[in-house]
């Protein structure tokens, strides 16, 4: 198994959307890309539309080869999952 | 000075690239040359598999391959025109020359390794040898011996040979390693068993470099009589290597780990006390026999060529490589911390140096080092996503086996090319750590063992 950990960061504004997004990652080239692509996206959605993401579109615009198509799923699980959305939801 | 200059010129215009993928309107080379100029050149960049270069990369890939020596191209040039006659053809001139050009080759081989001329086997290189013995000695002796001792840390092909022993019914030991990357002996001791048919310990790995302890294995073989073999490859010319203090009984060598050509090496078979195997090739009963096939003269010359200088220059170039080693190790150590050295640093070969930085991963790491060509033990670069098995066999843990480098220092690398290296590398390595979360947890102070890995 490969390793890779990803943070994202977040900056919400009143109306949920998204105005700024840092991110750090520890992981192999693809993953770093697949990471960079996300927090690039997510500038200007909504907090809720970040959350219904999916990693194919991710995968197809970097061209991940099939050895790599994990790393965009990481990333989407990531974004998804990360504190700074759930709590932007519920502020 | 002088000397050293001549060599990495020659060997600049050597490595000249040929074919067409390179624009070759200027003299390319390498980034060590170019480093006192700025990258600005456009006119020497290298675009190829969709990565942009600066300049044909420093090579430290070592443990891979080697380049040729000029002096074994100089031989093998002569003999590729004037050697052409079958070795094996008894009844002309083209056949008697051709025939002691190998036999030249033999004893140039064979004095490398403290053996007899008699006692060498030319054929296609380690693998082929590592095959032939593991195969051909258990399959001799399959009656009676059904057991083999290895080592987690072999190459692959002696692995996948063992493989293949067991899926023919044979039992494998497969030896683990202490966390310097040696064997250890008391466990040795213990797997031997009335049916052990051989044990094979190579003799300098590959991946991290370090040397086993070959006399004390060859006395507990001697001991228990059991034929010994070792995968010398990394070994023969670079550390003094002898068959008899050693005991072995078998040895696969190549030679383009050497400055030697590629396809050729040559497999060491014991005459007293005498050790028997069935041959992989079958055919016209060349090589005693043991491997059938007209021998390619001119890589067999290639390659005496190369024992004769490494023997030669075994010495100098061990003192030199030795301090390559030392600059690049503190170089890096000066600029970074979290710099680990995988393997024993005192048991070890000295052009070979695998190193792990710490929360940064080994793959982005080379996707970022393009200007040196040196090689993972990284998940990621290897097709199976399985970080590399010689440095979980040492223990390392996981995070920090992603993250290894394996810079491979020879002959003909220079101080300018080291002091490079460790620029190139110092830089990328920060500029990894800056992305890294794994980093910032560190200089937070949280313990990045807790870290809770999901499986996917």
């Amino acid at each position: 198994s490969s390793y890779f950990l990803t943070t994202f960061q977040i900056k919400v504004d009143d109306s949920s959307h998204i105005t700024d997004s840092r991110f750090k990652t520890f992981g192999c080239g693809a993953s770093i890309a697949a990471s960079s692509v996300t927090s690039e996206w997510v500038k200007g959605e909504t907090v809720s539309e970040v959350l219904t993401i999916n990693n194919t579109a991710n995968a197809k615009h970097l061209r991940l080869p099939p050895v790599k198509l994990h790393c965009s799923v990481l990333t989407e699980d990531a974004i998804k999952k990360k504190k700074a959305i759930a709590d932007a939801a519920v502020a | 000075m002088a000397s050293k200059a001549i060599f990495s010129t020659i060997r600049r215009s050597l490595t000249k690239p040929r074919g067409g993928a390179v624009s070759r309107g200027h003299h390319l080379s390498t980034s060590a040359a170019t480093a006192s100029e700025s990258y600005a050149g456009d006119e020497h960049a290298i675009v190829m598999k969709g990565v942009r270069i600066s300049g044909r990369p420093l090579y430290l890939d070592m443990q891979s391959t080697t380049p040729l020596d000029p002096r074994v191209f100089d031989a093998m040039n002569a003999s590729s025109i004037y050697d052409y006659g079958n070795p094996h053809s008894r009844t002309h001139l083209y056949g008697w020359e051709a025939e002691n050009a190998v036999e030249v080759a033999r004893i140039q081989v064979a004095k490398l390794i403290g053996a007899s001329p008699k006692e060498i086997v030319f054929l296609s290189g380690a693998t082929e040898a590592n095959n032939t013995v593991v195969k051909g000695v258990m399959h001799f002796y399959k009656d009676k011996k059904r057991h083999v001792i290895t080592t987690q840390t072999e190459h692959k092909c002696v692995l996948d040979s063992c493989r293949h022993l067991q899926q023919e019914g044979f039992e494998v030991t497969y030896l683990p390693v202490k966390t310097d990357g040696l064997v250890d002996l008391e466990m040795l001791r213990d797997s031997i068993r009335p049916d052990t048919g051989l044990v094979s310990v190579m003799a300098v790995n590959n991946e991290i470099g370090v040397v086993q302890p070959m006399e004390e294995i060859g006395r507990i073989c001697k001991e228990h009589k059991i034929p010994f073999h070792t995968d010398a490859a990394q070994a023969i010319g670079k550390i003094p290597v002898d068959v008899e203090k050693w005991n072995v009984s078998f040895m696969s060598m190549s030679g383009h780990k050497i400055y030697g050509p590629k396809g050729v090496g040559a497999m060491y078979v014991r005459r007293r006390p005498r050790v028997r195997l069935e041959p992989l090739m079958n055919g016209g009963g060349q090589e005693r026999g043991l491997r059938s096939g007209t021998l390619a003269t001119q890589q067999v010359v290639g390659f005496g060529v190369a024992c004769e200088l490494a023997m030669k220059e075994m010495e100098y170039d061990e003192k030199w490589i030795k301090r390559l080693q030392e600059r690049l190790l503190n170089g890096v150590r000066e600029k970074l911390d979290g710099v680990v050295v995988n393997g024993s640093l005192e048991s070890r070969y000295a052009g070979n140096l695998n190193l792990s930085f710490a929360y940064v991963e080994g793959e982005s790491l080379l996707m970022g080092l393009k200007e040196v060509a040196v090689s993972s033990g990284s998940a990621c670069t290897s097709a199976s996503l399985e970080p590399s098995y010689v440095l979980r066999a040492l223990g390392v843990d996981e995070d920090m086996a992603h993250t290894s480098i394996r810079f491979g220092i020879g002959r003909f690398t220079t101080e300018e090319e080291i002091d490079k290296a460790v620029e190139l590398t110092v830089k990328q390595v920060d500029k990894l750590r800056e992305m890294s979360p794994l980093y910032e947890m560190v200089k937070d102070g949280i313990d990045i063992k807790n870290i809770q890995w999901s499986q996917h």
